[in-house]
């Protein structure tokens, strides 16, 4: 009887896993089939743009802005932000610690592993709030997320994982849910002038707005922290993201808030296989 | 006589326009406090637009000074914009999938 109820137990135990490996395999074969509809528009749109030049932005789209892009890129605008990130990355807390004690392998060459969803806290994790948890979790204050320190800081790790390819994954249905609603907010439309992130970066890409080139959704987040010539700063992702939802007259979320992280994770994913290639310049 | 009738028709024509008048700023009290309740609904959800606490802040300005024809205006537009943000609200919720291009 007990050799019963054991045998039973394993079964049911072994059919759990199985549906449950099915599941999140189904969440991640879901993802793949977005991002590869995603990317076949891109390629019908600009059949003579390389899937890798995306990562560049706009000046995957421009020549003439490609050839200023390129030579600013010669002196980057971001160096001092990197070795000041990287200074503050090896300055020990007040309690001894260091930022490498927070992340895995000492935080170097990490970057393409966020955004992520962490099971436990049921949120979308970005490198920017892993810095200021790790910093709470020692004692400090937590700094600013547009800019300043804390971008200096993600310049600095994302600047050890340069060449990284990007490797997310959906594994649960509460990654799935913060996906779709990152590609919720990514395709509705808002502020007065009605516009949704995907009407800018996909319909109307390569356009002109005003005096600008708006660039390709595909690639959007690998060259992040950029150091953006409007900004005269590097900042983070987030507050473009703010800066786009005002461009529109949208009230802005605030950064790192759960909106603007999801909608992160979504982009994100939708540029998996890209290599990072921040910090980087922009106009 | 004539005098006395002139004199109170005037009287009640103050006193009938004071009381419209009244009776206007308090409806465009409640209209503005409507509106103020339909930006933050809109807040809540996620649509709020940048332009509508410019409104109703100048819809609260006139009304104060007691220019109830520019409140009226300022108070129209702001529940306009409020409209719009829910409709974009509700648009996100139900349909947002029919932007994605297939």
């Amino acid at each position: 009887m007990n050799k019963n109820i054991k045998l039973g137990a394993v079964l049911i135990g072994l059919l759990v896993t199985t549906v449950s490996y099915q599941a999140s395999d189904s969440y991640n074969d879901m993802v793949k089939k977005d991002t590869q509809q995603f990317r076949d528009f891109f390629s019908k749109k600009f059949p003579y743009v390389e899937m890798t030049d995306y990562a560049n932005g706009v000046y995957a789209l421009d020549s003439a802005s490609r050839e200023q892009w390129e030579e600013i890129e010669e002196f980057p605008p971001y160096e001092l932000n990197v070795d000041n990130g990287e200074s503050l990355f090896n300055t020990p807390f007040k309690n001894g610690k260091t930022y490498a004690d927070c992340f895995s392998n000492g935080g170097i060459g990490i970057a393409q592993n966020y955004p992520r969803y962490e099971e436990g806290a049921k949120e979308v994790m970005t490198i920017e709030l892993a810095i200021n948890r790790c910093r709470q979790s020692n004692g400090e204050k937590p700094l600013k997320y547009k800019g300043g320190a804390l971008a200096d800081i993600s310049a600095y790790m994302h600047y050890t994982s340069r060449g990284n390819k990007l490797a997310l994954t959906v594994d649960s249905k509460g990654a799935y849910a913060a996906y779709e609603a990152g590609k919720k907010f990514f395709y509705s439309k808002r502020g007065q002038l009605n516009f949704s992130c995907a009407d800018c970066h996909m319909a109307l890409a390569g356009q002109r707005l005003r005096a600008d080139i708006t660039s390709p959704a595909l690639g959007h987040t690998t060259g992040f922290p950029v150091y953006r010539s409007k900004w005269n700063a590097l900042g983070t992702l987030h507050r473009r993201y703010g800066g786009c939802n005002k461009n529109v007259r949208a009230k802005p979320f605030k950064a790192q808030s759960t909106e603007y992280r999801e909608l992160q994770y979504f982009q994100t994913l939708m540029n998996n296989g890209y290599e990072l290639n921040g910090p980087s310049a922009r106009k | 006589m004539n005098k006395l009738k002139v004199l109170l028709l005037a009287i009640s024509i103050v006193f009938v326009g004071g009381a419209t008048q009244a009776g206007d700023k308090g409806d465009l009290e409640k209209k503005l406090a409507y509106a103020k309740a339909q930006y933050a609904k809109a807040e809540k959800r996620g649509f709020a637009w940048t332009t509508t606490p410019k409104v109703l802040g100048k819809a609260k300005t006139a009304l104060a000074k007691g220019d109830l024809k520019a409140a009226k205006k300022f108070i129209k537009k702001a529940l306009v914009e409020t409209e719009a943000s829910l409709a974009q609200a509700d648009t996100s919720d139900n349909n947002w999938q029919d932007f994605v291009p297939k």
